[in-house]
């Protein structure tokens, strides 16, 4: 009878951390992460072929990563009002192209590094950091991710790379054209930026 | 009877995954105590705000005038805002200039000569030169170390010199990284003026240096003066040596500047914000959260405070189990050999001494736990540190955690899928107090994560 309780309590152990964590942010990062380093290592995708291939499998792990109107609201800040709904959704997408030509195509290139995960810290209410280093030959750079809570996900609205925030880097290059212009002369900009015009 | 026990084993197991959970997400509860010093912090960081200058304040003013009353109530956005770091610019014209030439300085001479000099050394020569320099530039670290009272990391620095110019050769190697994991604190004196509450003054862009400030830049020539290249004579000879630093340096960075400028709206100001931001970081955070907590332990010297109260604020997951026999922390007190001292010393620069000290007892005993209870009966507790699909990766991780003195192993778990997954532990301790020691020991010291792993 004993015998059977610690079983059932080993058991239940085993299987109860897994379902406990699914929904801790370090995870969802972690889990994410892990994907796109999966598609970089994957074997059959070397070569300038498999670039392309590669591109696409990133991107999708992306869209789901990401809270793109959430990180574009934040970037605007208080800018955000001078768009209106539609301009705000155009914003959000084009944004959006920019930041995956600019970054998707640089991990690309990456293979061998090692991320490790220490750990995660509450901002506020509904945001966390989540901490983690790259591991190159020359040095350990921390990038940190952070999410937000929305319908049960955790969603990246912020990437800081050794200290630098990328929305924050982005609001004040954002800030000085709306200081003197309209907000269809930045979209116009991005556009011209991303090839859509 | 059945239904007693089952509640029992949920129960058991709810408490026990609770506790758990410290292991995934170290360090809690030493974060909301960081976060609440942070927050006692803002008062410090008004005070900085004001020597931004009011150009800032102008152009934020400017920026933000007729509407920032309108947009009243707006979650998330404060958030955000809080954190925008803002420097003066009055000098744009000239910094605006300069910028522009540094860029053809970056694409007509640097990058070209970075990458013809790439291609004839091999990259471990080049980590060399730069070890060699950095290890060079040592006095600049520690100085600054010192004067913003790091006294603890001014002596990792000293000893870091020691014995990377003695074991790794001349500084060639990074030898005191590789052997006891201590890594450099990298401080300068613009750093150090930083944290005495200085601000930029306001941005400015030097040519061929780059980005710097009014602060920075006095704190460049500061460090010029500790600096051992700059005595060298003749002065073109100095200048040559740092050239080819910079040369060197150039070439495990050939693209950043370009993704910098591919990504950005507008190259000046992306690049200025980061400036601000990176040293910003700098500034504040010059050290991990955990040796932050343990300087600030370290203050009340010679008050013999008891070890259970800084463990319990280090190690949110053993607190209930730290109830260490005094003897343990007399025994450590006879005095060893320098280089026994040395190693502990080096090896956990995250702790304080206090804790420092009793380590070598607690790795006798872990040790021991594992030798003489390698029988796997009572169910054998790991530390996992790893988990890999395939399995040369995991072997390949495996060594490399032997290699720096862990007990690692593999071990193949079957998934639901065909194939398994591979998990690397470091085992086998006795029970889930001594694996949650090693567990935040390896988080600490080797940064990866560590969870307990139960077999």
């Amino acid at each position: 009878m004993k015998k059977q309780g610690i079983a059932l309590t080993l058991i239940i152990l085993l299987i109860i951390p897994l379902s406990v964590y699914a929904g801790a942010p370090l995870d969802s990062v972690k889990g994410n992460v892990n994907k796109v380093l999966d598609v970089l290592r994957d074997p059959a995708l070397k070569g300038e072929s498999g670039k392309k291939t590669k591109r696409q499998k990133i991107r999708s792990i992306s869209d789901k990563m990401f809270d793109y109107s959430e990180l574009s609201r934040r970037t605007l800040g208080q800018d955000w009002k001078k768009l209106n709904p539609a301009q705000q959704n155009e914003f959000a997408d084009l944004y959006k192209s920019l930041l995956e030509d600019a970054y998707a195509d640089k991990i690309i290139n990456y293979t061998d590094e090692k991320v490790s995960f220490s750990k995660e810290n509450q901002l506020s209410e509904k945001t966390f950091e989540v901490q983690t280093t790259v591991l190159t030959k020359k040095a350990d750079i921390p990038i940190y991710y952070r999410v937000i809570q929305k319908d049960g996900e955790w969603k990246v609205y912020d990437v800081v790379i050794e200290g630098v925030s990328l929305i924050n880097n982005y609001r004040n290059q954002f800030r000085e054209i709306l200081m003197n212009k309209s907000p269809e002369v930045l979209i116009d900009t991005l556009r011209k930026k991303v090839g859509k015009a | 009877m059945k239904l007693i026990i089952m509640i029992c084993a949920i129960f058991t197991c709810l408490s026990l995954s609770s506790s758990q959970t410290f292991a995934v997400s170290p360090g809690d509860v030493l974060e909301k105590s960081l976060i609440e010093t942070e927050e006692e912090k803002p008062p410090h960081e008004q005070e900085k705000k004001p020597l931004i200058t009011d150009q800032a304040k102008q152009e934020a003013a400017k920026a933000e005038q007729p509407k920032s009353l309108a947009t009243g109530n707006n979650e998330g956005e404060e958030e955000g805002e809080g954190e925008t770091v803002k420097i003066a610019d009055p000098l744009r014209p000239w910094n605006n200039a300069m910028f522009h030439f540094n860029d053809k300085v970056y694409f007509w001479i640097l990058k070209p000569v970075a990458r013809g000099y790439s291609k004839a050394v091999p990259e471990d020569m080049r980590l060399a030169v730069s070890n060699f320099f950095s290890n060079l530039a040592m006095p600049i670290r520690f100085i600054s170390n010192l004067l913003q009272l790091k006294i603890k990391n001014a002596g990792n620095e000293l000893l870091r010199f020691v014995y990377n110019t003695t074991a790794g050769v001349g500084g060639l190697a990074d030898a005191a990284k590789l052997d006891f994991g201590i890594r450099q604190h990298d401080e300068d004196l613009g750093q150090t003026l930083g944290s005495y509450g200085i601000g930029h003054g306001f941005y400015l862009v030097w040519p061929f240096l780059g980005p710097s400030s009014l602060r920075d830049t006095i704190g460049r020539v500061g460090d010029g003066f500790l600096d051992p290249v700059s005595y060298v004579t003749p002065w073109e000879s100095a200048v040559g040596i740092k050239v080819y630093d910079r040369v060197n340096e150039t070439t495990f960075h050939i693209g950043d500047y370009e993704d910098l400028k591919k990504s950005a709206i507008d190259p000046y100001v992306s690049l200025r914000d980061a400036y601000v931001q990176y040293r910003k970081k700098k500034v504040e955070e010059t050290d991990t959260p955990a040796e932050r907590e343990s300087q600030s332990s370290i203050q009340p010297v010679g008050q013999p405070e008891p070890v259970q109260n800084s463990m319990a604020q280090l190690e949110p997951d053993q607190q209930p189990n730290v109830q260490q026999p005094t003897e343990q922390i007399e025994s450590v007190k006879q005095p060893g050999t320098f280089f026994k001292h040395a190693e502990t010393f080096v090896k956990l620069p995250e702790l304080t001494q206090k804790q420092v000290n009793q380590k070598p007892v607690e790795k006798r005993e872990l040790l021991k736990s594992t030798v003489s209870d390698n029988h796997h009966g009572n169910n054998p507790v790991h530390v996992q540190i790893g988990v890999f699909k395939n399995k040369s990766n995991a072997e390949d991780f495996k060594e490399e955690y032997k290699k720096k003195g862990y007990d690692t192993f593999t071990l193949e778990c079957p998934t639901k899928q065909p194939g398994a997954i591979y998990r690397v532990l470091i085992g086998n301790f006795r029970n889930k107090k001594e694996a949650a020691q090693m567990a935040s020991e390896v988080r600490s010291k080797e940064k990866i994560d560590a969870i307990i792993y139960h077999e």
